[in-house]
C-alpha cells in the first residue's frame, strides 16, 4: 500500500486513542513524518511471503 | 605523571601496574588530567568520579604492594556509557528526565566484573538519549565530538564510548549495541568495537532500549584489550534473562592462531550499494589482507533492516511508555518522534517482523556452512559534520540519520558476533569494517582482527590532541 492512499492524520488519531496516548499538536507533524518513514522502511518486509510454518523468533520456554 | 601512559593499551598498563613499575594511582591521575584537559572539547564524559577512582586505584596498589594479583585489568582506567548502573551515580541513559532519579545502589554486572578484575572506573559517558540515534548529537548534554575532528560526530548511540577511547582518555570503555550502537562509533572514531553474540555478556543493570536486540560490548585500541574485557565480563548471570554466559573458554587464548584455514568472504549486493567509494575501499583493504577473494550474498538484508526497524520501535516505545505519558516534553527532539511512532504501530507488523527474523536467521546461518567469516562495511560513509542532515551518495541526497546504520542493522537483528575493525588512511577520517561470525564463534572474529592488527592493516591510534 502506498503512502498516498493512507490517511495518516486519521490513523494517528485512531491509534493514539486506542493506545491511550496523547499526541500534542506541536508533535503531530513530526510523528506523521516518522510514521511514513517507518512504513517505507518496513514495506519490503511486509510484502515478503514467508513460509506458512514460520514461527516468530522469540521462543518461550515455561 | 605523564599523560603518555594513556597512549598505551590496557594490556600494557595492567602489566606495568602488576609489576609495580607504575602505580595504579599514577595511571588514574594521568587519566583524570587528560580528561580535564581534553574532554571540554570531546564532551565524551557526563560524569567523572575522580574521588572513587583514586580510592579504587589505591586498593589496586595495596594488592600489588602485598604481593597479590589485582587481576588482568590491574589499574586500567575504564568508563561506561551512562546507561550502565554505577553505584552512587544516577543512571541517565542520555536523558534529562532521569537527572533527578536516585543514584544506582549497585554496579551493573559488567561494571562490577571489570572492577573486580582490577579495572578503575573513571566515570560515565555521553550517549544518544535512550540509545536511540546514530550520531550522538544529544540535545541535553551536547554532542560527543569525534577526537579525529571535533567538528564531526562520534557516531551513536555509544558516541562517548568511542570518543573517550579514540581520544586516549581511557584505553577501555563499554557501550551497548541494539542496531549498530557499538559498531558505528567504533568505525567513526577509528577504534576497535565488539558486539558479541546476543546474550553472551550480561546486560543486568543497564537501561534497555529494545531487549530483543540489546547487546553490550567493549571499545578498545587493541584486539587483546577487547578479548580481555570480554573474558572478564563473560559468564552466566541469572539476573539477565537472555544471558547465556558466552564463550566457555577465554577468547584471549585464541588470538594468536592466525587466519590459516579460515574461510572468509566479502558481503556483496546490499552491502556493496549506497556507500561511498572510501567505505568499500576499506573493506577491500581488509579483504586483501585476509586473502578473502570470494563474495557472498546475505539474502534479503533490506527486508531484515525493515523488520529490525519495526521491532526496535515497538519494543522501545513499550520500554518508555511511562516516559511518553508523563514526560513527553522532556524527550530529546531527535528521539521523540521515533518513540511516539513506535507506540502507534500495528501489532501485526511486530509479529510479522519476528517471523521474518526467524526465517532470515535460518538463511544466514546456512552461509556459515561455507564461510567462517563475512566482511562488510560498518557504515556507508565516515563521520559527518555535527548538524549535517544529509549526505550525497551516488548523486542523491540521503538523510544521515536514516542511512548511517544500514549495514549494521540487518546483522545485530539476528545477534551475530561482529568485530568492528578500524581502518585509517583512506580519506581524512577513519572507517570501520565489520568482521562477522556465526553465533558463538566470537573467537574467530577476534582472531581475524588480531591478524589484521599484527599486519598493520587495522589500528586504533590515539587522535592528535
Amino acid at each position: 500500500m502506498s503512502d498516498s492512499t493512507i490517511d495518516w492524520e486519521a490513523y494517528l488519531d485512531h491509534m493514539a486513542t486506542l493506545v491511550e496516548t496523547n499526541i500534542p499538536d506541536e508533535y503531530r507533524a513530526a510523528v506523521i513524518e516518522y510514521l511514513k518513514l517507518t512504513h517505507t522502511i518496513a514495506q519490503p518486509m511486509l510484502e515478503f511471503e514467508l513460509p506458512e510454518d514460520s514461527e516468530p523468533a522469540p521462543v518461550f520456554r515455561p | 605523571m605523564s599523560e603518555d601512559l594513556l597512549l598505551s593499551d590496557a594490556a600494557w598498563i595492567a602489566g606495568t601496574v602488576r609489576s609495580g613499575e607504575v602505580s595504579a594511582r599514577a595511571v588514574a591521575e594521568a587519566a583524570l588530567d587528560r580528561i580535564s584537559n581534553l574532554d571540554p572539547t570531546y564532551n565524551s564524559f557526563t560524569e567523572v568520579i575522580s574521588e572513587q577512582a583514586l580510592i579504587d586505584a589505591d586498593l589496586v596498589d595495596n594488592v600489588v604492594r602485598n604481593g597479590g594479583d589485582p587481576g588482568p585489568l590491574a589499574g586500567v582506567p575504564f568508563a561506561v556509557k551512562n546507561l550502565f548502573d554505577i553505584a552512587g551515580v544516577t543512571t541517565l541513559a542520555g536523558s534529562k528526565m532521569y537527572r533527578e532519579n536516585p543514584p544506582a545502589t549497585k554496579d551493573a554486572t559488567a561494571v562490577s566484573r571489570l572492577r573486580q578484575a582490577g579495572g578503575v572506573l573513571i566515570g560515565a559517558l555521553n550517549m544518544s538519549e535512550f540509545a536511540y540515534g546514530y550520531t550522538n548529537e544529544n540535545t541535553h548534554y551536547g554532542p560527543a565530538r569525534n577526537p579525529h575532528d571535533g567538528a564531526r560526530v562520534s557516531g551513536g548511540s555509544s558516541g562517548g564510548s568511542g570518543a573517550a577511547v579514540a581520544g586516549g582518555l581511557v584505553p577501555l570503555s563499554l557501550g551497548s549495541d541494539t542496531n549498530g550502537s557499538i559498531r558505528l562509533p567504533a568505525a567513526l572514531c577509528g577504534v576497535f568495537g565488539f558486539k558479541p553474540t546476543y546474550g553472551a555478556l550480561s546486560r543486568a543493570g543497564t537501561a534497555l532500549f529494545a531487549s530483543s536486540f540489546d547487546h553490550i560490548g567493549p571499545f578498545a585500541r587493541s584486539v587483546q584489550d577487547i578479548a580481555t574485557a570480554y573474558d572478564t565480563i563473560r559468564g552466566p548471570d541469572p539476573t539477565d534473562p537472555v544471558c547465556h554466559g558466552g564463550s566457555a573458554s577465554p577468547l584471549l587464548e585464541t588470538l594468536d592462531r592466525g587466519i590459516d584455514g579460515l574461510r572468509i568472504a566479502v558481503a556483496d549486493d546490499y552491502f556493496r550499494e549506497n556507500g561511498t567509494t572510501a567505505a568499500f575501499a576499506a573493506v577491500e583493504k581488509v579483504a586483501d589482507a585476509l586473502g578473502a577473494n570470494q563474495t557472498v550474498t546475505i539474502p534479503e538484508a533490506r527486508r531484515a533492516r525493515g523488520a529490525a526497524f519495526v521491532i526496535t520501535h515497538c519494543e522501545g516505545a513499550v520500554q518508555h511508555r511511562d516516559d511518553l505519558r508523563d514526560h513527553l516534553d522532556e524527550f530529546d527532539p531527535t528521539t521523540r518522534p521515533g518513540f511516539m511512532t513506535g507506540s502507534l504501530l500495528p501489532g501485526n507488523w511486530y509479529v510479522r517482523a519476528q517471523k521474518f527474523r526467524s526465517w532470515y536467521r535460518k538463511q544466514v546461518l546456512t552461509l556459515f556452512e561455507d564461510f567462517d567469516l563475512i566482511l562488510a562495511p560498518a557504515t556507508p560513509f565516515s563521520a559527518t559534520k555535527i548538524g549535517q542532515k544529509s549526505m550525497t551518495l551516488d548523486g542523491q541526497d540521503v538523510p544521515v540519520m536514516a542511512n548511517l546504520g544500514i549495514y549494521a542493522q540487518p546483522l545485530s537483528f539476528i545477534g551475530l558476533p561482529i568485530l568492528c575493525a578500524p581502518v585509517h588512511g583512506i580519506g581524512a577520517m577513519p572507517h570501520g569494517v565489520q568482521i562477522i561470525a556465526a553465533p558463538n564463534n566470537d573467537a574467530l572474529a577476534l582472531r581475524a582482527g588480531a591478524y589484521l592488527e599484527a599486519s598493520g592493516v587495522c589500528s586504533a591510534p590515539v587522535a592528535a590532541a
